[in-house]
């Protein structure tokens, strides 16, 4: 098409110009009117590039040539420039190219429009950007000063001494910590931003805060050994609020000794810039890994998608034992899987859908009901599909043959929520259920689910209290030893009688505790109640072991192993009578920090039990290796144990020969009949427990119950 | 004459456009108009009889939306790296951004420039904090191009030199 007329209809705005010789320009067609502005008028249809008429075109033309010579691509761009003509300032670009005739051309734009979009684009960005330098300058300034007071006097803080009240009401949030971990100093900014109740402890958040970015102890560790700090934002899901951004500065005080004493932290919310930003320019929005769209270009992308205002699925995958793959197989490793599981989401879900990488193992997909997967509202059965093809094995160039399991959460728009906050909060309790409650692994949002996430909630605040209010009280169920026909155990059990006189099951409230995290206050009371009493059976020559069960969450937390100890040394309990119970499925899925904390324990001397044996996974390697004392057999084995030479029969067996041959005590769980009994008895069965020999009492019943059972014949 | 190519380099928003019009117009406006791609401005400086031209290239900021282009330092003599004494990030990044220029063209006088000296500069900022890197520079001005203070002075170093 003829260049001339594009011009004359307004589609672009160039000149079109031939190198002569030197300097010396042909223009073909017309030449628009500024062309002699920013080049010399030669000859007629000629113009020369000079330093004087455009300093920033002559100096394109050394790479121009370059281009034209066929040194380099046949393709090249200067970049915008601004030009003065007379009042008004005109913006150009040029480009340099080499048809494959071998015909050079120099093409000089007016980019006007272009100029004036990325302008204010770029004006907004920039505003938001220097805003946001604000906010880091503010961190450096107050972690500055605060390393200074903290480094030069120590008891400075603890005085009403200026700087404290400086800090107290600063906006940004600060938590000062003790280097070991205790918290010495907070202001109400950071509790406002980090705490729903006043209640919550700001360190527990920031710990959290710490293990979701992965800045696990080494890293902490090399902090303090270079003494600098560390700087960044994440996106902050607290249980009880809307998620934040926050802007987090966590800074070592290590004084001119290398001792390192505190650790500061800085917050500030940062969402309204985020939200701009991701606003502003969402393409440039990928995670690096996978090269996915990231978080904010997915919440950009949501509420566009729902400003179309016709019906769409949200989907949220979450990789399950991610952490697990990493430190069996390494980071890399688990690098390529994410690539690969990434690969086939975008695969499956096509051109209707759209896929992004919104947490370390989390993606999210936004499916168009267009989309002939899903049409009809058969989102469940593309639920399933998709969980099968990402539970295929991977091979990758690291690890073959590994497979993954995957929970998957629904929402669909317009029915289950209408804003993006909304859809995404939604689909984040539908995952919740599909990875803690379901076998299944998939949940669509519902009504219903969402009641019953609110009366969760409500439980778990009762739960809070009672914890804190000693509403909860333990009892114990007594274990025999079957060939003395001696108590020789118990297990602590702990009751839940609410205030309204209503009791709760542990099989209800336990689950909740762990999900919480108040499993940890709950399993430091458990712990404590335990050595009180055996404190007191040592006085009342009541000579059992008692058993506590710890949970996963206990098990992966530091502080777990030293509370044992402080609560043995304070009551002075003989950590031979206490016992601790794992279930199988805290085995396998922490197996480093289990082993680890099992090793302590067993130095102390307390003896570890595997819980409900038989219902998870535990391979025999497992057991093999690591230092475990007993087995206790899951009650659903025991059932039927002895009424015919059925399979559970075989099972117990076979469970009782291999504790056996490694040199484990065995205890059947759940035993309530004297057919079973006997069948344990003739199968040489250490232990039993069950409604048989007792239900779980009261500490004071057992005592009793202890006596009796001791002076029967 | 003499002609010299100046460059002005630094992150965004720190004044380079702002020393630019302070010197060749001797205008100061307080609102901000981020740059896009480049604009060059002229001016003659004289002393003792002889005239230098210099050829001021004012850029865009260099920040997360405008890479560096080494292209634009060819056959520079010397460059700014202009940083603003109110915002301590800026001169992280503006010592990036040396770095860059250096390797980009390696015989250019480098000169910094701390701007906006006519506000408090953040209270966790101080010269010494400068030291580290104050030999790898021709040298350092403390200028406002609100006020006018030492803009003169740092043109006229790159279009004379010292003496
Ligand atoms: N008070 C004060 N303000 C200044 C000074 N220099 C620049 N400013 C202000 O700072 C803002 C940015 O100035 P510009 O000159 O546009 O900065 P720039 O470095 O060219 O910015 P970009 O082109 O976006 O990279 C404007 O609002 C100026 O008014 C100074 O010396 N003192
Ligand atoms: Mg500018």
């Amino acid at each position: 098409m003829d260049v001339s007329l594009l011009r004359k209809l307004g589609v672009i705005d160039c000149a079109v110009l031939q190198p002569d010789s030197g300097n010396r320009f042909r223009v073909q067609g017309d030449a628009p009117v500024w062309l002699t502005e920013i080049a010399e008028p030669y000859a007629t249809n000629s113009v020369l590039i000079t330093d004087e008429a455009s300093p920033y075109l002559a100096d394109f033309l050394i790479d121009a040539e370059a281009v034209w010579a066929g040194k380099n691509d046949n393709y090249l761009t200067a970049g915008m420039w601004e030009e003065q003509i007379k009042d008004e300032a005109l913006h150009f670009d040029a480009t340099a190219t080499k048809t494959a005739e071998g015909s050079a051309y120099l093409i000089v734009q007016n980019v006007e429009k272009a100029f004036k979009k990325q302008q204010s684009v770029l004006q907004s960005a920039r505003e938001v950007l220097l805003e946001h330098d604000e906010i880091v300058g503010e961190h450096e300034y107050i972690k500055q000063r605060l390393t200074h007071v903290l480094a030069s006097n120590k008891q400075q803080l603890l005085d009403p001494a200026p700087i404290h009240q400086t800090i107290y009401h600063l906006e940004t949030g600060v938590v000062v910590t003790r280097a070991d971990g205790p918290l010495l100093f907070e202001n109400e900014s950071a509790k406002m931003l980090l705490c729903s109740a006043q209640k919550e402890d700001t360190t527990a958040q920031i710990h959290g805060m710490l293990t979701e970015l992965n800045l696990n102890q080494q890293i902490t560790d090399d902090l303090v050994k270079r003494k600098t700090s560390w700087q960044g934002e994440l996106f902050w899901h607290n249980n009880a609020s809307a998620p934040v951004w926050l802007q987090l500065t966590v800074h070592p005080v290590v004084d001119e000794a290398n001792n390192h004493s505190h650790w500061i932290y800085v917050l500030s919310e940062i969402s309204a810039f985020k939200q701009n930003e991701a606003a502003l320019l969402p393409q440039t929005s990928t995670d690096s890994l996978t090269q996915l769209p990231n978080r904010h270009y997915f919440t950009v992308q949501l509420r566009r998608t729902i400003a179309q205002k016709t019906p769409f699925y949200l989907i949220y995958v979450d990789v399950k034992g991610f952490k697990h793959i990493n430190n069996l197989h390494g980071y890399k490793a688990g690098d390529e899987i994410l690539g690969a599981v990434a690969a086939r989401l975008t695969k499956a879900v096509g051109e209707l859908g759209f896929v992004a990488r919104i947490a370390s193992n989390e993606f999210a997909l936004i499916l168009n009901i267009k989309n002939k997967a899903v049409a009809n509202d058969n989102a469940l059965i593309f639920a399933e599909a998709l969980q099968s093809t990402l539970r295929q094995p991977y091979d990758t160039s690291l690890v073959q043959g590994l497979t993954l399991d995957v929970c998957i959460g629904l929402v669909r728009y317009p029915e289950h929520a209408m804003s993006a906050d909304e859809l995404m909060r939604n689909c984040d309790l539908a995952l919740y259920y599909a990875k803690y409650r379901l076998d299944n692994a998939i949940c669509a949002f519902s009504d219903e689910l969402k009641r019953h996430s609110e009366e969760r909630y409500k439980l778990e605040e009762s739960l809070r209290r009672a914890i804190e209010n000693g509403e909860l009280e333990v009892y114990l169920q007594p274990i025999i030893d079957l060939k003395a026909n001696r108590v020789v155990k118990c297990e602590a059990l702990a009751r839940w009688q609410h205030a309204d006189g209503e009791f709760i099951s542990p099989e209800v409230f336990i689950p909740v505790a762990e999900q919480t995290g108040l499993i940890i206050p709950f399993g430091n009371w458990l712990i404590d109640e335990v050595c009180k009493i055996l404190q007191r059976f040592k006085q009342q020559a009541v000579d059992v072991r008692v058993a506590i069960n710890v949970s996963a969450r206990q098990v992966s937390d530091q502080d777990t192993i030293d509370y044992i100890i402080s609560s043995i040394e304070s009551y002075q309990v003989n950590p031979k009578q206490l016992s601790v119970e794992l279930t199988e499925s805290v085995l396998v899925h922490s197996y480093e920090s289990v082993s680890a904390l099992l090793v302590k324990l067993r130095q102390l001397g307390v003896i570890v039990s595997i819980d409900d044996f038989g219902t998870g996974f535990s391979s025999l390697s497992y057991l093999k290796h690591l230092s475990i004392d007993e087995l206790k057999v899951d009650k659903s084995f025991i059932q039927d144990v002895g009424i015919n030479n059925n399979e559970d029969s075989a099972i117990v067996l076979a469970i009782l020969g291999l504790a056996k041959s490694l040199n484990l005590q065995v205890i059947a769980e759940g035993v309530e009949t004297a057919d079973q009994h006997q069948f344990l008895i003739d199968n040489n069965c250490d232990c039993a427990q069950g409604f048989l020999y007792s239900k779980p009492m009261t500490v004071a019943a057992f005592s009793s119950w202890y006596k009796d059972y001791a002076s029967q014949p | 004459m003499i002609q010299k190519k100046i460059c002005m380099l630094g992150p965004t928003g720190v004044g380079k456009t702002s020393l630019v019009k302070q010197y060749v117009e001797g205008i100061f406006s307080e609102k901000y108009l981020t740059s896009i791609g480049v604009k060059i401005d002229k001016k003659q400086v004289e002393r003792n009889g002889s005239t230098v031209q210099l050829m001021l290239w004012d850029m865009e900021g260099i920040d997360r939306y405008c890479g560096f282009n080494p292209r634009y330092l060819r056959g520079a003599s010397s460059f700014f790296i202009i940083v603003d004494q109110t915002r301590y990030q800026s001169l992280v990044e503006g010592i990036e951004v040396y770095q860059l220029a250096r390797e980009a063209n390696p015989k250019a006088h480098a000169v910094l420039v701390v701007n906006k000296v006519d506000l408090p500069a953040t209270s966790h900022w101080s010269r010494s904090e400068l030291e580290p890197y104050e030999n790898h520079f021709a040298n350092v001005f403390y200028t406002s191009a609100k006020t006018g203070e030492s803009v003169e002075d740092m043109f006229e170093f790159v279009a004379f030199g010292e003496s």
